[in-house]
């Protein structure tokens, strides 16, 4: 059984000034990208459980195809990010890289 | 590679974590998206008008409020939401509008449901989609829709 100990993680990664303040950072850039899609993801809730007058048929038809849309653009972005840090970390890494020649030999 | 202070050298948390956050956030945005909208369409209208379904090996039998039955056609008003009670005689069938989206199971012994609103008017297919013997294939009907 693999158990994630993120107390152990958090603890060794702010002992350092810089680890802190990249931590930070990390959390901002996080707020930015959650922040709008919890709050999008709110919208049809909010929406639905104060429509509560007349009648609103719901034209299936379109609701599903719209929904189509939005789960493709969601697949591409996530096929793109994943992508792109592979090809990020594979740039990074690659055996020309001077800076990557520092490690120590097994010899 | 990595040292007693757990820095490994060239690593870039900001950038690994960003990563792994985005893509849950986009997945559980997915999720959430999908399951709202699965519950909005799901929820049949009130207002309604129930007609029974009726699958057999090969043809539709369509039956109205009124007690009137339609074999091979359907003939529906624009605007106006059908809750359709689907049902087979024999084998398992699927009654599909493919237009409209409409997709349900024609199980033997059970009445499954499924509804939507014609807002288009014009003739649309009606088709078994699930295969059900020789003439699966010819399992046809027609849907009038008018205004």
């Amino acid at each position: 059984m693999i158990v994630i100990n993120l107390s152990r993680i958090f603890k060794y990664r702010i002992k350092s000034p810089k680890s802190r303040s990249r931590l930070l950072i990390s959390i901002k850039l996080l707020s930015l990208v959650l922040g709008p899609l919890f709050i999008g993801s709110l919208i049809p809730i909010l929406d639905s459980a104060f429509a509560q007058g007349a009648e609103d048929l719901v034209n299936r038809r379109i609701e599903i195809w719209n929904e189509f849309y939005r789960l493709m653009i969601v697949a591409l972005v996530v096929g793109t990010i994943v992508q792109g840090f592979i090809i990020y970390i594979v740039f990074k890494f690659r055996e020309k890289t001077v800076k990557q020649k520092e490690v120590p030999s097994q010899q | 590679m990595s040292s007693h202070t757990g820095e490994h050298k060239g690593s870039h948390y900001t950038l690994e974590w960003l990563y792994v956050a985005a893509v849950i956030a986009l997945l559980g945005y997915a999720s959430v998206d999908a399951w709202i909208v699965e519950k909005k369409i799901d929820e049949i209208p009130a207002s309604a008008i129930t007609i029974k379904v009726v699958a057999q090996q090969w043809f539709w039998t369509f039956e109205h409020p009124d007690g009137k039955k339609e074999v091979g056609e359907l003939h529906l008003k624009v605007g106006q939401a059908y809750r359709f009670e689907i049902t087979s005689k024999d084998v398992i069938h699927s009654f599909n509008v493919p237009f409209y989206l409409s997709l349900m199971d024609a199980v033997p012994g059970r009445i499954n449901k499924t509804w939507f609103m014609a807002d288009a008017p014009g003739e649309f297919l009606i088709q078994c989609r699930e295969y059900c013997g020789l003439l699966h294939y010819q399992m046809r009907a027609t849907l009038y829709v008018e205004a």
